[in-house]
């Protein structure tokens, strides 16, 4: 009996280490902020412009979608008008073999609703700024995934017709969090596992 | 060699020569050329006014809008199917909450009732009769849907829903935020489902107070839909909405 115990036990553990595996292999993380910030920064732009409103960025072991860090935005919209908050990496991509981007947005349980996310992309040769079409709404104490289509055909990318060439020459991420009007919030806005899904 | 005679002669009829053509009016007859010259350049604005007058035409004539395709639709694109692990970004608009002829308590995602698919986006409601009230949820999301010529959604409202309700579709366009309702609206029949649709190529008349032009479907920013209850019915329930989509 103990031996049939045994044996179903170790089916067990093969198939749910083929299906892990097999679910790991579906999307590339490209920052998971274990090491540090990995080249993400607040754009020299946004330190002059009044209405974008991050202060810093650092790493933070506070919250974790995956692993125990993550990237912390200490942000402070004042609410009344519109304000934003943005991060950006400079770094060359070709996600032809990707159909989807995504990342973990976190704010914590005091904090307001009506905080929105997005994700910009700057494809091509002409630095092409593409914004998302549309924003996810933040839940204070959850953790929220923002993800868009980056096939062609996609709708989720404003002012462009999403090509294969779409994809296949990206320069920059940038992810903007809005207040448009309200809420006013201070404090600290956490982003972890930016990732591309096959 | 001449005498002085025939200079005289000559000096005289010289004389009459003169005479008579400025009688005859040779000398105004540059002057008439003058005038026709200005009467040229009294006509030229004139005849520049109606030329203009018929290229402003002609603009006009550009300008009407073509009718709308009679062609079927053969070719749809779901854009919001309701299957995925959310709402996709559609929500009761923050603006709405408060009022109190605005119904929608709270939306999420169903598998009791799906157009397509196995699940739909639910509605609970609460129209009290009495006074126009309805029940609004909207996506803020930029499209361009100018390729296509229709916007379509399906809504089943239950068995046990009492007659009367109607739908439409609202879009928000263009810089200004437009907000732009269907100029007719869809009766919903209880155990059935229905499904609004509103051209949305130029020259269509499936909007109020606006005639879309080739801009219209280029810059959508908001899609909402809204079920009403003018006075009546009195229902306190839900409603599902599935399979929002174009089609060309």
């Amino acid at each position: 009996m103990k031996k049939v115990l045994f044996i179903v036990a170790s089916v067990c553990i093969l198939f749910a280490g083929i299906i892990s595996h097999a679910e790991e292999q579906q999307q590339t993380v490209l920052f998971n902020y274990e090491n540090g910030l990995q080249g993400w920064e607040i754009p020299d732009w946004a330190y002059e412009k009044p209405d974008h409103v991050q202060k810093e960025i650092s790493q933070s072991s506070d919250y974790a979608s995956e692993g125990t860090s993550s990237l912390k935005i200490d942000a402070n919209f004042p609410g009344g008008r519109w304000t934003g908050a943005i991060i950006e990496i400079m770094q060359y991509y070709d996600w032809s073999d990707y159909k989807k981007l995504a990342c973990d947005i976190y704010i914590p349980k005091d904090a307001p609703l009506g905080l929105k996310a997005k994700m910009i992309l700057t494809v091509g040769d002409s630095w092409k700024w593409v914004e998302m079409s549309k924003s996810y709404s933040l839940v204070p104490g959850e953790w929220v995934t923002v993800e868009a289509d980056i096939a062609p055909g996609s709708i989720d990318w404003r002012r462009v017709q999403v090509d294969e060439t779409f994809r296949k020459d990206i320069r920059k991420i940038d992810i903007r969090i809005d207040s448009n009007n309200k809420p006013a919030y201070e404090g600290p806005i956490y982003i972890d596992n930016v990732r591309v899904i096959k | 060699m001449v005498s002085f005679r025939g200079k005289a002669i000559l000096g005289l009829f010289a004389v009459m020569l003169v005479a008579s053509l400025s009688i005859v009016g040779c000398g105004k007859a540059e002057k008439g050329v003058a005038q026709k010259e200005t009467v040229k350049k009294e006509t030229t604005p004139t005849q520049a006014v109606s030329t203009g007058e018929v290229q402003e035409q002609k603009t006009e004539e550009k300008k009407e809008l073509p009718t709308p395709s009679i062609v079927p639709i053969t070719e749809e694109r779901t854009f919001y199917d309701f299957e995925k692990a959310d709402l996709d970004g559609w929500e009761v608009p923050a603006w709405s909450e408060g009022k109190t002829d605005y119904v929608a308590k709270k939306i999420q995602l169903s598998t009791q009732y799906a157009s397509k698919g196995n699940s739909s986006m639910e509605i609970v409601t609460d129209f009290p009769g009495g006074n126009w009230t309805a029940a609004l949820v909207e996506i803020q999301q930029y499209l361009d849907i100018s390729n296509y010529r229709v916007v379509r959604a399906d809504i089943y409202l239950p068995k046990d829903a009492p007659l009367g309700l109607k739908a439409k579709l609202i879009l928000t366009v263009g810089e200004n935020w437009k907000f732009v309702e269907m100029s007719s609206s869809v009766p919903l029949i209880p155990g059935e489902w229905a499904t609004i649709t509103a051209n949305i190529e130029p020259g269509s008349y499936d909007w109020k107070r606006i005639v879309p032009d080739e801009e219209f479907a280029r810059d959508v920013r908001k899609i909402a839909i809204r079920i009403e209850s003018n006075r009546q019915p009195k229902y306190s329930g839900n409603i599902y909405i599935d399979n929002v989509r174009c089609g060309k």
